[in-house]
C-alpha cells in the first residue's frame, strides 16, 4: 500500500502539476449574529454597523490557513474602533484593476463595468463593453503574472486591486503592491467546489460597491433557477452517462471528480464517467482507459476549443471510434468565443450557472427541453 | 579478469548465432509490451483478440490493435532509429557520449513545436491553427524545425573544414535555440505551456496508424542510408586523415551520415517528441556485447538493441500493476544516466572508443 | 622491370591555405622526383617541412602552386578512389580502436576495392593474409590492436597500407617510437617491397645512418632547397654538413654516417692492443675526449701510455704506471691523470 502511495506521488511529480484540492477551513465557529450566511468556504462577510469585514481563507491552492481580512467602511464614515489600524479600503470604490476576465463577469452582473480602469488579459475579452473601453483606451492591458505592469497600475491609481493567487507567490505581487501604495484584495472565487457558491462571490464584490442587497438578490434569483433546474431534473431516471476533455500526446485530461464541472453534471441529471476521482482538477488518464470506460459514454462535452468535428479527431483519430462522436453526440462550452480564443463561458459564465445547468440539462435530456436555445454551448459538427 | 591471457585475443564470432539470440530477445519483448498498458489485459484475452478476433471482446481487440500495436511499433522505431543515429555520431566525432541530438536537431524540433504551441495566441492569430491541424500540425511543426537545423549544419559543415569547429557551433547553436524557447514558454498561456511541457516528455503512444504510415518508411530511408555509410564509418574510426588515404570521399561521407542522423532523429522527435539518452547508451551496449567495431555488425546490432531497449523503457514506464504511466522520458533518464556514468568510467580505462 | 617515375614534384609550392587568399608558404619552387622500385629517404631538421611535403604528394593538402604528378599524371586529375589505390599513406598517428583485430584493421586498407558495406572476398582475405605475414605478424591476426606493443602496432599500419595494394607507400616517420630491432624491421620489409615489387617507397625519418645505409634515394630538405640524390652523392655534395650547420657542436662523420658530437681534444693516447679490446678501449678513451693514437709512437706527443696485458690494462704516463682490471677502472685512472697538472 505505502509502495503504491510512493509511486503515485512519482508519477504526480513527473507529470506536470497534479493540484490537490484547496483545504476546506471551516471557519463556522459560534453563530455570530453579525455574520452573514455564506454558504461558500471561501470568504465571509462580518457587519459591524455599516461597515463590514471581509475574510478571505487559502486563496489559493495548496494554502493552508491562510486568512486575508479585508475591513470594508462607507466614504464619509468614521472608521470604527475595531478597525482601526487595519486595511480599510473606503466604499463604494470608483476605479479598480482586474488580474481576471472572470471578475468583469461579477462586475457586469452588478452594472459596475464602468469602475473597471485597467485589466489581464484585453486580448481574451468577450464583453463588448469591456472590449469598446479597451479600444478607447479607457481600460488598459497590466499584464499578469511575471510580467505584471506595475508602472500602469500606479499610473492608473485604482481603489483596489482584484487579483487571484496560484500559490503563496502572490504574496511577492501583494507586497510590491502594498509598497507602491495600492491595495490588493485577493479573490478566491475559482477554488469553489460548486458552481453557485462560485456565484455566491458576487456578494464579495458586492461589498466594494456599497450594493450589497443588490448582490444578495442577484444570488438569490441565481439560486432559486438553478435549484428548480436542478429538481426537475432529480425525477428523471435517465441519466446518461459524459466524457469530458480531450486526448493530447498519451494522456487525456480528465476533469476531477470533484470539480466544478462535474457538480453541473450531476446536477443536469447526468452521470459523469468519472465521478469517483478524488481531485477538484483535471487529471491525466491513459488513452487505453479512456478508449475502454468511454465506449459507454454518451456524451462527450468539454473538449478544448474544438470548433468542428474535424478538428476534434484531428487530435486522435482513433476517438472517432467512440459512440458520442459516431452519433454527434459531442458539445463544447465554446458557443460564445471570439477567434483569438476568449470564451464567454470564462467570463459571464460564473454569474450564470444556472443558464450552464439549463444549456447541460437541454444537452443531456433534448427531450425535455426542446424550445430552448444553447446559452454557452453548442453541438460540435 | 582482465589479466587472462584470453583477453589478448578474440574468439572469432559466430555472429549468426548472436543476432538471432537478439532477434528472438526483441520478438519478447515486443508481445510483453503489447501486454503492458494501463487497461489489465490477460494473455489469454489478448491471445484471442489475434487469433480469434470475432469472438473476442471488441473493446479489447480494439485496444490492441489501436492502442498497443501501435505504441509497441513506435518504440521498436525509435529505439533503432535513435540507437543508429547516435552510433553514427558518435564514430564521426570520435566521442563516446555524442548522442542524435549533438547537432542540434532535437533543439531545432522543439523550436518549431514552441513557435506552433505556445505562440499560436499571438503570432499566428488564433489557437485556432493549432487545433485543426491537431496533431498533424505538432509533427509538422516538429519536421521543419530539425529539417533547418539540418540544413544550417550541413551549410556550416561544407564551409568548415575543420569538424571541431562543427560541433562546438552546432552546441552553441543549439543552447540558443533553447533560449529562445524558454522566452516563448515565459509568455505563452498556461494551458498551451502544459502542452508544451508535454511534448517535451516524449510519447510513444500517440501515433496513430496513419502516422505510423509516414514515420516507419522515412526511419526506414535513415536506416537504409545508415547501412551505405557503414564502409565509411569504419573509416572514420582510423580518423580522418587514414580515411582520405583510403579514397573516402570526405564530404560524402558526412553528407551521407548527417543526412541518415537527421532523417532518424527528425523522423523520432517529430512524432515522439525529444526521446534522449537511448541515443547514446545503445551503441556501447552494442559494441560490449558484439565486440566488434566495424559498423556492418554494429549497425544492425544497435538497431536491434535499440528496438530492445526501448520496449523495455516502455515497458517500465508502463508500471505494470498500476493505472499509471510515466513519460518516457523520466525512464530513458532514470536508465540512462548510471549507464553513460558507467561509460565514461570505462572510456578512461581503455582509451578509446 | 622498367624503371618509371612514381612521384614527380616539379616546381612544387607547399604549404597552408589559411583564410580566403592568404597562405603560409612553406617551401617554394620544389623539383623531386622518386622513381619504381625505390626507397627514398626524406631528411631534414624539425619543422622544416617533410610532413607538409608528404602530405602535400598523399593528397592532405593541396599544392600552392607548381605540379605534382603521380605516374605521370597531375595529382588533380585523379578522383579520392583511383588516388587510393595508387598511394597509401601511413602516419605516426597512434591508432587506437577498441576490439578492433590486426586483420580487421588490415582488412580496412582494403577500402577502395570493396562495396558499399564493405564486404570482403577470398581475394582480398588473400591480400589480407599475405600483408600481415610480409610485416611478419602472422599468428597475431586476431590479437585485438590495443593490446599489442607500439612495434607490432605499426607493422600492422604498413600492413594496412600493403593491403591497400599501392604503387606507392608514404610513410610519416614510421620508425619514430619503435626500438632499434623493431626500426630495422620495418625499414628492411619496406626496402624487400621495393626491391621485390617495384614499389616507391617514401618515407621521412630522424635516422640519418638507417636512411643513408637502406635508401635508395635521398630528398635532403635544407632551409631553401632539396637535394635529390643517391646517399652518397649527396654526402660526398657536402649537403649533410649544412644539415645543421647552425649547430658548431656536431659534426658529420662519413664513416658512421652519422652526425657526432664534436668533443674537446683533451690530448693524444698511445695504445697497444689487439682485435676486440683494441675496438672498445678505443671506443671508451675517444668518448673521454682523447685522441687515441695505436699505430705510430711519436715519443713526445704522447702524454699517456695504455696497453693491455691479458685481460688487464697498464696505464701510464710520465714513466709512472698502474695496472687496472677493467674498463671502467681504465678510464677511471685515465681522468685521474688528467686532473693532475
Amino acid at each position: 500500500m505505502l509502495y503504491r502511495i510512493v509511486v503515485v506521488l512519482l508519477a504526480l511529480l513527473c507529470i506536470c502539476s497534479c493540484r490537490s484540492g484547496p483545504e476546506h477551513n471551516n471557519t463556522t465557529g459560534k453563530e455570530d449574529h453579525n455574520k452573514k450566511v455564506v454558504h461558500a468556504a471561501g470568504f465571509t462577510i462580518q457587519r459591524y454597523g455599516s461597515s463590514q469585514k471581509l475574510t478571505v481563507i487559502d486563496p489559493w491552492q495548496k494554502s493552508n490557513n491562510n486568512v486575508f481580512e479585508y475591513f470594508l467602511v462607507k466614504t464619509g464614515e468614521t472608521v470604527p474602533a475595531n478597525f482601526a489600524g487595519k486595511q480599510i479600503f473606503h466604499v463604494p470604490v470608483k476605479s479598480v484593476v482586474c488580474l481576471s476576465t472572470t471578475h468583469i463577469g461579477f462586475l457586469d452582473a452588478l452594472g459596475k463595468l464602468s469602475s473597471v480602469s485597467g485589466l489581464s488579459g484585453t486580448a481574451y475579452l468577450t464583453n463588448a463593453e469591456v472590449k469598446k473601453g479597451v479600444t478607447e483606451s479607457q481600460i488598459r492591458e497590466v499584464g499578469n503574472e511575471q510580467g505584471l505592469n506595475y508602472e500602469m497600475i500606479v499610473h492608473l491609481k485604482p481603489d483596489v486591486v482584484f487579483a487571484y493567487g496560484v500559490g503563496s507567490e502572490i504574496n511577492v505581487q501583494i507586497n510590491k503592491l502594498r509598497d507602491l501604495g495600492i491595495q490588493v484584495v485577493l479573490v478566491g472565487e475559482y477554488l469553489e467546489r460548486s458552481p453557485l457558491d462560485k456565484a455566491e462571490w458576487i456578494k464579495f464584490f458586492g461589498a466594494f460597491y456599497d450594493k450589497a442587497q443588490s448582490a444578495d438578490s442577484i444570488f438569490d434569483r441565481i439560486r432559486f433557477n438553478y435549484e428548480k433546474i436542478k429538481s426537475e431534473i432529480s425525477s428523471e431516471k435517465e441519466r446518461p452517462k459524459v466524457l469530458t476533455g480531450l486526448p493530447f500526446k498519451d494522456t487525456w485530461w480528465i476533469a476531477g471528480g470533484q470539480s466544478n464541472l462535474a457538480v453541473l453534471i450531476e446536477d443536469a441529471g447526468a452521470e459523469f464517467l468519472w465521478k469517483d476521482n478524488l481531485s477538484s482538477e483535471a487529471f491525466p488518464v491513459s488513452l487505453e482507459e479512456v478508449f475502454l470506460r468511454a465506449a459507454k459514454a454518451d456524451f462527450w462535452i468539454n473538449c478544448g476549443s474544438v470548433q468542428t468535428m474535424d478538428e476534434l479527431n484531428s487530435f486522435d483519430p482513433r476517438f472517432s471510434q467512440l459512440p458520442a462522436v459516431i452519433h454527434s453526440r459531442v458539445f463544447n462550452n465554446n458557443l460564445r468565443s471570439t477567434p483569438i480564443g476568449g470564451n464567454d463561458y470564462w467570463e459571464s459564465g460564473v454569474v450564470h450557472p444556472d443558464l450552464i445547468l439549463k444549456d447541460l440539462v437541454k444537452i443531456f435530456h433534448p427531450k425535455i427541453s426542446v424550445d430552448k436555445e444553447f446559452y454557452y454551448y453548442k453541438k460540435v459538427e | 579478469m582482465n589479466m587472462k591471457k584470453g583477453n589478448m585475443r578474440r574468439v572469432p564470432m559466430k555472429s549468426g548465432v548472436e543476432f538471432f539470440l537478439l532477434f528472438l530477445v526483441l520478438i519478447l519483448f515486443f508481445l510483453f509490451d503489447l501486454l503492458s498498458g494501463s487497461v489489465h489485459i490477460s494473455m489469454a484475452q489478448s491471445f484471442t483478440s489475434f487469433f480469434h478476433p470475432t469472438s473476442a471482446d471488441p473493446q479489447i481487440t480494439s485496444i490492441i490493435h489501436q492502442f498497443r500495436i501501435p505504441k509497441a511499433i513506435t518504440a521498436v522505431m525509435a529505439g533503432a532509429a535513435l540507437s543508429v543515429a547516435g552510433l553514427q555520431m558518435q564514430t564521426v566525432f570520435r566521442n563516446p557520449i555524442a548522442g542524435p541530438d549533438i547537432l542540434g536537431i532535437s533543439s531545432g524540433a522543439s523550436l518549431g513545436v514552441a513557435l506552433f504551441v505556445l505562440s499560436a495566441g499571438w503570432i499566428f492569430k488564433g489557437a485556432m491553427l493549432f487545433s485543426t491541424m491537431g496533431s498533424w500540425g505538432i509533427v509538422m511543426a516538429a519536421w521543419l524545425g530539425a529539417g533547418c537545423m539540418m540544413l544550417l549544419v550541413v551549410l556550416i559543415a561544407s564551409r568548415l573544414r575543420d569538424l571541431m569547429t562543427v560541433l562546438i557551433l552546432g552546441i552553441l547553436i543549439s543552447s540558443a535555440i533553447l533560449s529562445v524557447v524558454s522566452v516563448l514558454q515565459y509568455f505563452s498561456s498556461e494551458s498551451s505551456l502544459k502542452s508544451f511541457i508535454v511534448w517535451t516528455m516524449g510519447s510513444l503512444g500517440s501515433t496513430t496508424s496513419d502516422q505510423l504510415m509516414v514515420l516507419v518508411p522515412s526511419v526506414l530511408a535513415g536506416l537504409i542510408l545508415a547501412f551505405l555509410s557503414a564502409k565509411f564509418l569504419d573509416a572514420f574510426l582510423l580518423g580522418e586523415n587514414y580515411a582520405k588515404s583510403m579514397g573516402m570521399n570526405i564530404r560524402l561521407a558526412y553528407l551521407l551520415v548527417f543526412a541518415s542522423t537527421s532523417i532518424l532523429a527528425g523522423s523520432i522527435t517529430a512524432f515522439c517528441g525529444p526521446i534522449g539518452f537511448i541515443g547514446i547508451i545503445v551503441p556501447h551496449l552494442a559494441r560490449k556485447f558484439f565486440r566488434s567495431p566495424l559498423h556492418v555488425r554494429l549497425i544492425p546490432a544497435t538497431m536491434m538493441l535499440g528496438a530492445v531497449v526501448m520496449l523495455a523503457g516502455d515497458l517500465i514506464s508502463q508500471l505494470p500493476g498500476y493505472e499509471i504511466s510515466l513519460p518516457i522520458n523520466s525512464v530513458a533518464a532514470l536508465l540512462g544516466i548510471p549507464i553513460v556514468i558507467w561509460i565514461i568510467f570505462r572510456s578512461k580505462k581503455i582509451g578509446a572508443l | 622491370m622498367k624503371e618509371e617515375i612514381f612521384v614527380e614534384c616539379k616546381g612544387l609550392s607547399i604549404g597552408y591555405h589559411e583564410r580566403s587568399s592568404a597562405f603560409a608558404e612553406v617551401k617554394s619552387n620544389l623539383s623531386l622526383r622518386a622513381f619504381s622500385g625505390e626507397m627514398v629517404g626524406l631528411l631534414g631538421g624539425n619543422g622544416i617541412g617533410k610532413s607538409t611535403l608528404l602530405r602535400t604528394i598523399a593528397g592532405f593538402q593541396t599544392p600552392l602552386s607548381g605540379e605534382l604528378l603521380i605516374r605521370g599524371r597531375s595529382v588533380s586529375e585523379y578522383n579520392p578512389d583511383e588516388l587510393a589505390k595508387e598511394m597509401s599513406f601511413v602516419s605516426t598517428e597512434i591508432v587506437m580502436v577498441a576490439n578492433l583485430t590486426v586483420r580487421e584493421m588490415v582488412g580496412l586498407g582494403r577500402f577502395p576495392y570493396t562495396n558499399w558495406f564493405g564486404q570482403l572476398g577470398a581475394e582480398d582475405h588473400r591480400i589480407i593474409e599475405k600483408a600481415i605475414h610480409q610485416v611478419g605478424l602472422s599468428g597475431y591476426e586476431n590479437r585485438l590492436i590495443n593490446r599489442i606493443s607500439d612495434g607490432e602496432r605499426q607493422r600492422a599500419m604498413v600492413a594496412r597500407a600493403l593491403a591497400q595494394d599501392t604503387r606507392i607507400i608514404i610513410l610519416d616517420e614510421p620508425t619514430a617510437f619503435l626500438d632499434i630491432s623493431n626500426k630495422y624491421e620495418i625499414v628492411r620489409i619496406l626496402h624487400n617491397l621495393a626491391k621485390e615489387q617495384g614499389k616507391c617507397i617514401i618515407f621521412s625519418t630522424h635516422e640519418l645512418n638507417t636512411a643513408l645505409s637502406m635508401a635508395d634515394r635521398i630528398w635532403l630538405m635544407l632551409n631553401d632547397s632539396v637535394i635529390d640524390g643517391i646517399p652518397e652523392e649527396v654526402a660526398y655534395g657536402g649537403y649533410f654538413e649544412s644539415l645543421f650547420s647552425n649547430n658548431p657542436h656536431l659534426y658529420f662523420d662519413p664513416e658512421k654516417n652519422d652526425f657526432r658530437i664534436r668533443k674537446e681534444n683533451l690530448g693524444t693516447i698511445f695504445l697497444t692492443a689487439t682485435g676486440n679490446e683494441l675496438i672498445w678501449a678505443t671506443k671508451a678513451l675517444e668518448r673521454l675526449g682523447y685522441e687515441v693514437n695505436s699505430t705510430f709512437l711519436v715519443r713526445e706527443m704522447i702524454e699517456i701510455e695504455v696497453k693491455q696485458l691479458d685481460r688487464r690494462w697498464q696505464v701510464g704516463c710520465s714513466g709512472k704506471f698502474t695496472v687496472v682490471e677493467s674498463l671502467g677502472e681504465l678510464c677511471r685512472e685515465v681522468k685521474k691523470i688528467k686532473l693532475q697538472p
